[in-house]
């Protein structure tokens, strides 16, 4: 019995010392290096080079990071944007062929023109020469305006075939009309570089749809990117409480939203009792509690092998990244990585395969995770 | 001393009434909409939804908050108007019944009006979001105020 006792203490210890050597070494694979300080709500990032890194402030301006250093002059030639709730300055995206045609995309938030009660989603495009956007040229503009500065999506990714997919967020409080094609709340929009509506579109032919509609029936978008090869489209939204979703983006589908969702509102009302319906999409991950997921990129770099083919997700809540692992398009794990740095708003690949992260404050930062060794 | 106890119960009531009635408001507008869209709403889907909204939106906390959102800010919001009413009636001559009907319902256009100044022009209350559902919640503030001066005039 004793004899007994002991072999199996003698195991438990052992399981134990495994298990901290794992952790030990799990902790010891990166590092953090702190690229820049004192962003005012640092947003969204893009990279012209390795070591030089354009960031959005939520607050309207578009900052340079050159060699580590946070340039004191910003890009001039920027539009104005509504910084208010959840709106300002916020995607940004760089044309595939930007070596040659300079252009970059910026999606932000703005008073509606003819009245000032109102605000749109809008996104231009302009040449960026030196530290000048200049040629500025509106791409897209959100339709019809909203009363809510919240829920605007904004966020941007280029597919193979050069067109652009823009998110548009369902405003708050006009969820139904995700559900209707008429309008810009609560879609994944495609258009070509130059905001023309290509003819491939799933709705162009559809009477009383807007044409720039590539999917339909979501949230708040905050987080879009294609894998390695293009060929497939990864998008995340906010849930309400509870209800985040990771979803595969395919043309012309309804991804259900406000019908069906895995969260309840704020108030704890339901939004929807149902959970499920033929002809609407099922994420192919969501979390209840929320996790406010805020930012996502397709690591495809060299620097993390072990991470290669995994999506990464930046989490505003618990202020972490989540590694989610997949097999093709089949979530298999979930990993909760630097989870000591407050809430992260953005995580993006660098071209030299680390990431970079954008932490969400009035004196935000830009931070770099690069292997320890 | 019992009829104090029972004022205080009557208050407690109206509030578990209006509170009650505002969250059946959001419970069937949001079903009426899934209907409209052919989500298959029953009879069952209807009542269980209300069981559902009620005991969250009424009896239990909503995170961050520590206390139910919707029963906390209509308590608020009928201590206010009852108390102001109250004063009133030492000087004006009015049915109970109508005056603290009125008086909730003031309470309830403060709620549904001020709270989209507070929060970036949201609705917090989805029911709240059309001309229609204001002024259902309204009433629903009435018939709230209503049973609480028609109880107290029996006391």
């Amino acid at each position: 019995m004793k004899k007994q006792f002991l072999k199996i203490s003698l195991l438990m210890i052992s399981c134990f010392m495994c298990l901290g050597v794992y952790a030990n070494h799990h902790e010891k694979e990166y590092k953090f290096e702190t690229l820049a300080e004192g962003l005012s709500f640092p947003w969204g990032v893009a990279f012209l080079s390795n070591d030089e890194i354009l960031v959005t402030e939520k607050t309207g301006k578009l900052r340079v990071i050159k060699n580590g250093n946070l340039l004191e002059e910003s890009i001039s030639g920027v539009p104005d944007s509504l910084f208010k709730g959840q709106g300002g300055l916020e995607g940004i995206v760089l044309h595939p062929d930007f070596e040659n045609n300079k252009y970059l995309y910026l999606a932000f938030s703005e008073t509606d023109p003819g009245n000032s009660k109102l605000n749109t989603l809008r996104v231009i495009r302009g040449k960026l020469e030196g530290l000048s956007l200049t040629n500025i040229e509106t791409i897209f503009k959100a339709s019809p305006s909203r009363r809510t500065a919240n829920h605007y999506g904004a966020k941007m990714v280029f597919l193979n075939d050069g067109t652009l997919l823009i998110t548009s967020g369902d405003g708050f409080s006009y969820r139904e009309m995700a559900q209707e094609l008429d309008n810009h709340f609560g879609k994944v929009i495609r258009v070509n570089d130059d905001g023309s509506i290509p003819e491939d579109n799933p709705f162009v032919s559809t009477p009383g749809a807007k044409p720039e509609i590539w999917s339909y029936g979501h949230r708040n978008l905050q987080g879009i990117v294609i894998n390695s090869d293009g060929s497939v489209i990864y998008e995340h939204e906010h849930g309400p409480r509870g209800g985040d979703e990771l979803n595969i983006i395919e043309k012309g589908k309804n991804y259900g939203w406000p019908a069906i969702t895995y969260g309840i509102d704020y108030s704890g009302a339901l939004i929807s009792p149902f959970k499920e319906k033929e002809g609407m999409e099922q994420p192919i991950k969501y979390w209840v509690p929320s996790i406010a997921p805020s930012g996502m990129t397709f690591y495809d770099g060299d620097l993390f092998p072990d991470w290669k083919g995994s999506l990464f997700i930046s989490a505003l809540v618990p202020g972490d990244v989540r590694r989610i692992s997949l097999n093709g398009t089949e979530v298999i794990g979930e990993e909760i990585l630097f989870n000591s740095l407050g809430r992260i708003r953005n995580v993006v690949s660098a071209p030299d395969g680390s990431l970079v992260l954008a932490i969400d404050s009035r004196r935000g930062k830009i931070i770099r995770v690069v292997p320890k060794n | 001393m019992i009829d104090r106890v029972k004022k205080v119960g009557f208050l407690f009531l109206a509030i578990l009434l209006v509170s009650f009635l505002v969250g059946a408001q959001t419970t069937v507008f949001n079903l009426i909409w899934l209907s409209s869209v052919d989500m298959p709403v029953t009879f069952g889907v209807l009542i269980s939804s209300i069981y559902h909204d009620f005991v969250l939106m009424t009896l239990t906390p909503a995170p961050p908050a520590p206390l139910p959102l919707l029963s906390s800010i209509i308590s608020l919001g009928l201590f206010i108007a009852f108390g102001f009413t109250w004063i009133v009636l030492k000087w004006i001559g009015i049915q109970k019944k109508y005056a603290y009907g009125i008086a909730a319902a003031m309470a309830l256009v403060f709620i549904v009006y001020l709270m989209p100044l507070l929060f970036f022009g949201i609705d917090m209350l989805a029911g709240a979001r059309s001309p229609v559902g204001k002024i259902s919640l309204i009433i629903c503030g009435y018939l709230g105020g209503h049973f609480f001066g028609s109880r107290l005039s029996k006391v």
